[in-house]
């Protein structure tokens, strides 16, 4: 008996090995040795490397557009985890009710999403440069309603905002069309039947029953937010002055651009832990929430 | 639906595998410029005597990989009278202009170091690496000008040649003479007659300066050429006393001066646009007259004349002091281009670097490119603008360095603390206090 | 059966109208990648005198579109088989082993998910190019199958979980052995689950920038030829536009053939994960 047990748990341990040797190689091994490198001073092509305690941490921290891209990247997934959010919800909500030509119209919400960032941040440059001059023109609109939307420090990480919130909106709309359609018809026609309005059915039904997707797109935005990197990299090359900056195009910039491969690991670290903080934080707020509940 | 769904995923494996195999021919061919490609088996009747022994040899390609857009037209016909002469080279050139320090650096940390190519401001770096081949020594050099090769950014002290100089550039103020004419102005040579200009200007409701900053490596050049003859001209070793800690940005009064001058043109310019203007939109501000003045080197000339081909434009040094001695223009080398340690041809590759060297090549190089050749006995006349640079050099004027020798991590830092300054995101002392910290860490880092 | 309900026209109006400004941006790309680089310097809201086709010929030829687009199509079908191959092997085996060790091995794959692919860029940079897998397209599938083997894992643990074991023991009390039964009993069993995966990896893959531009350094997906081409082709809107509709287009034939799959897919992952 022992032996069969044996053997199976080898045969598993086989069956598991494929996965974890990719695992080790490309993620395990390279998330060590960045752990490592962030304690030393690797630098660009210098094969030559020396470990200086935390002094790459220090700098990190004291470094004003460090903090600054962390500042942004906070301002940024703010903005777009509420508005992205908030349209999502607005979206499924109409897509669940009685509207008509509902796969069509889910489909332009949707598609947005399939498109590669980069490209979507060249069209959305092209509208907010060529398209709003020529809109400006053609409608004279007076110098002092005009709005510089990537080249003013305050617009331009709203501008980016806009646009990622109309790439990803549709995404996190399907999720709560999903749970929408969960919620049993029974229920609603119940409320209809004792005369609450349509507005009455969404606030006291239906929102309260969305919660917990509510929370999981929260989450999902909030990651999704720190991580941005294509939408700064192809809109704004993070100007003017760093004011669309985000820590991952700092990362990169530190990484590639200044070569200092060692920083660059400890900034990068910074962000992991910043995530993981996040996401711990969030997930026992839902549970605790969850478990007061029920 | 499954059956559906399994067959879209050995479509999308099948498509994906014949593209596999066509691959290799792929990665080459996204470079919109074409080589010419010569058939080694039938050498043109103009080619040497030697030609039938060359073609017997094998095919050898050469990857040139550069971010000089303007001179694609100008390197294919090179490329093509270069295979002429050695039927059995087939050069590609690729032209990168997005961000092409950084692919390089890609591309060198994957192997895939092109054979020849541009290293730019990044060419020490690379060669520290010990990925560059070193050029001294080589024959082809003694074409090139002695003060050329010896100021030049790719030389170092131990006497290596990381790259080979191909031509000069200069960086100053680009102006409409048509509208100082109009305007009775004359090239300021001091501040103040700077600063009297700007007014003139304004009352006749011209904008001074064109700025694209929404590149934001439109902004540097302004403050390279108030510091090279503000500063390096007068202490050409200012970047070891900062390292050794006898200088500072903080306790030299130039810096300040440099970040004085460059307010001044941001606030004189299209500056509610300035950021969401880019280097092509400042190009035709100028062009089409709407500014009268742009900071900007040489290679802006080419733009600027294919969006308006009658301009009259002239170029001048910036004033940097109430002295006019003071005002000299900022002149250096340019474009350079390394051969790779790694090549498989290294034979191949000096030949091509042979070739830009010799004069015929050197004139078509600078009349097209407008700028000025690096080799011996070759003078241009690209533009009538070049009267006016050849004016600063006939008396002295110039002066040559000023950003060579900054650590590679500090150029980043130097960026940005340009467009936050003048954003007005912190104090002068703050910002000339942080780019000494900036500068002693990536000393340290590059060590 | 479903109910046939009365479609509410007020509904329908408000939700045509936000369609509308959605599009919107897709309209104008698509309405200039029609015209000239006069026209649109002239207007960019103006409609195109003539649909001339220049603009496409131009990005397909200079962007060398065919063979970018079959560069992606294999790294994503490639990436997708391999992780598929890899994960339900894992996924099984985690599932069905009682042990320490397999929970200590779900844990460690799932504790990936917290760290951000920058966290990691640099050092698996250089990993990638000692193993000489730099500048590879299966180079880049092997890292692919790495990265993103930890969902679909974690997926494929709990749909197996949730299936009844009797169908399996009954089959080992027949003799059949463990490979042969995972291939004929569990791979049929699981795949809705491979479905939902394949979904969803071929989302992440398709359309990534960083990961290709960094492993493969040259123009050869969709995204990264994109990013070459803009770069080449500063100001003239007219091609970038063009590239726009042509790099979108196998997209939304994709979608429309997919389209049940695809919503089912985000739905369930997003739900479970």
């Amino acid at each position: 008996m022992k032996y069969i047990k044996w053997k199976n748990s080898i045969l598993y341990f086989l069956f598991i090995l494929p996965a974890l040797f990719f695992f080790f190689l490309f993620f395990l091994y390279p998330f060590f040795r960045s752990l490592w490198i962030s304690l030393t001073d690797a630098y660009g092509f210098n094969p030559e490397i020396h470990f200086i305690g935390l002094a790459n941490y220090w700098e990190a921290l004291s470094n004003k557009g460090f903090l600054n891209s962390i500042w942004v990247t906070v301002k940024y997934t703010a903005f777009v985890t509420i508005f992205a959010n908030v349209c999502a919800l607005f979206f499924a909500l109409l897509l669940d009710g009685r509207c008509a030509f509902k796969k069509f119209f889910r489909a332009v919400f949707f598609l947005p999403n399939l498109m590669s960032l980069i490209i979507v941040s060249f069209v959305w440059v092209f509208i907010y440069g060529s398209v709003y001059r020529s809109f400006v023109s053609a409608f004279s609109i007076p110098e002092a309603w005009q709005i510089s939307w990537l080249g003013n420090e305050k617009m331009a990480l709203i501008s980016m905002g806009i646009t990622a919130i109309w790439q990803c909106a549709g995404y996190y709309m399907l999720i709560y069309i999903a749970s929408l359609q969960n919620i049993s018809p029974e229920l609603i026609e119940a409320a209809a039947i004792d005369g609450a309005s349509k507005f009455q059915i969404i606030r006291k039904i239906k929102l309260p029953l969305l919660v917990p997707t509510i929370d999981i797109n929260t989450i999902l935005l909030i990651t999704a937010g720190f991580k941005t990197f294509d939408i700064p990299l192809a809109m704004t090359s993070g100007g003017p002055a760093g004011a669309t900056t985000t820590i991952t195009l700092q990362i990169y910039n530190t990484g590639f651009r200044s070569n200092r491969t060692g920083y660059a690991a400890a900034q990068s670290v910074v962000l992991f832990l910043i995530i993981s903080v996040i996401t711990a934080v969030l997930y026992l707020f839902q549970n605790r929430k969850g478990g007061s509940d029920s | 639906m499954k059956k559906k769904f399994a067959a879209f995923l050995s479509i999308l494996l099948v498509v994906g595998c014949l593209a596999g195999c066509g691959n290799a021919k792929s990665t080459e061919d996204t470079s919109q410029a074409k080589p010419n490609e010569q058939d080694a088996s039938t050498p043109e009747p103009a080619a040497k005597e030697d030609a039938d022994a060359q073609a017997s040899k094998e095919p050898v390609p050469i990857h040139l990989f550069h971010q000089k857009q303007e001179a694609q037209e100008t390197f294919a016909q090179i490329i093509e009278a270069f295979q002429k002469e050695y039927p059995y080279i087939t050069v590609e050139q690729e032209i990168v202009t997005n961000d092409p320090a950084s692919i390089l650096r890609a591309r060198v940390a994957t192997d895939e170091t092109p054979d020849i190519f541009q290293g730019a401001l990044d060419t020490m770096d690379i060669a520290s690496g010990g990925y560059i081949m070193d050029l001294a020594g080589e024959p082809f050099l003694n074409n090139i000008n002695e003060e050329v090769l010896s100021d030049s950014s790719f030389t170092d002290g131990d006497g290596h040649v990381w790259a080979l100089p191909i031509d000069g550039s200069c960086e100053g103020i680009f102006y409409n003479k048509e509208i100082f004419q109009k305007l009775d102005l004359t090239p300021p040579t001091t501040l103040s007659e700077l600063d009297h200009v700007i007014e003139v200007l304004e009352k006749n409701k011209i904008t001074p300066f064109a700025l694209g900053f929404k590149d934001s490596w439109t902004i540097k050049p302004i403050t390279l050429v108030v510091v090279s003859p503000a500063i390096y001209a007068k202490q050409d070793d200012w970047n070891e006393l900062k390292t050794s800690g006898q200088s500072s940005f903080a306790d030299t009064p130039e810096w300040k001066t440099t970040f004085d001058i460059l307010k001044k043109i941001y606030d004189h310019g299209n500056t509610k646009t300035a950021f969401d203007t880019d280097y092509n939109g400042a190009c035709n501000m100028i062009a089409q007259g709407e500014a009268a003045m742009m900071v900007q080197g040489l290679w802006a000339l080419e733009p600027i004349k294919s969006i308006n081909s009658d301009i009259n434009l002239g170029m001048m040094a910036m004033p940097v002091s109430e002295n006019p001695e003071d005002t000299k223009l900022f002149q250096f080398p340019d474009f350079g281009l390394s051969i790779s340690a790694n090549t498989k041809n290294p034979e191949e590759c000096k030949l091509f670097l042979e070739y830009l060297t010799r004069q015929d090549t050197a004139s078509l190089w600078c009349s097209s490119s407008m700028l000025f050749s690096a080799i011996k006995n070759v003078s241009v006349d690209f533009d009538p603008l070049a009267a006016d640079v050849n004016a600063y050099i006939d008396s002295g004027m110039i002066c040559t360095q000023a950003d060579r020798g900054w650590p590679t991590a500090f150029q980043t830092e130097y960026e940005a603390s340009l467009s936050e300054y003048i954003l007005g995101h912190d104090s002068l002392e703050n910002i000339l206090a942080r780019l000494d910290t900036a500068w002693d860490t990536a000393v340290k880092a590059a060590q | 059966m479903k109910k046939k309900v009365p479609k509410n026209i007020c509904v329908t109006l408000v939700t045509s109208f936000a369609a509308l400004i959605y599009f919107l941006p897709v309209f104008i790309a698509v309405l200039n990648s029609f015209k000239t680089k006069g026209e649109i310097l002239a207007s960019a809201i103006s409609l195109p005198t003539s649909l001339r086709l220049d603009n496409y010929m131009t990005v397909m030829e200079t962007a060398d579109f065919i063979h970018v687009f079959f560069n992606s199509c294999l790294v994503t079908g490639g990436s997708i088989f391999l992780n598929l191959l890899v994960s339900s092997l894992a996924g099984y085996a985690l599932a069905r082993w009682n042990s320490k060790w397999s929970k200590f091995l779900t844990l460690l794959f799932l504790s990936s998910m917290f760290v951000p692919f920058h966290t990691i860029m640099i050092t698996l940079l250089t990993t990638a190019k000692t193993l000489n897998l730099a500048g590879h397209i299966y180079g880049l599938i092997f890292i692919y199958c790495g990265l993103q083997c930890s969902i679909p894992i974690f997926l494929i643990q709990g749909f197996v979980r949730a299936l009844p074991i009797e169908l399996e023991e009954a089959a080992k009390i027949d003799g059949c052995g463990m490979i042969k039964l995972f291939g004929i009993i569990v791979i049929p069993l699981i795949k809705p689950i491979l479905a939902t995966i394949s979904i969803l990896n071929a989302l992440w893959t398709w359309n990534d920038y960083l990961l290709p531009y960094l492993i493969l350094g040259k123009p050869i997906t969709i995204p990264l030829s994109q990013m070459y081409f803009y770069g080449q082709y500063n100001q003239q809107w007219h091609l970038i536009m063009a590239g726009f509709v042509v790099s979108t287009t196998p997209v939304i034939i994709f979608f429309v053939i997919m389209q049940k799959h695809i919503v089912n897919g985000i739905s369930a992952g997003a739900v479970k994960g």
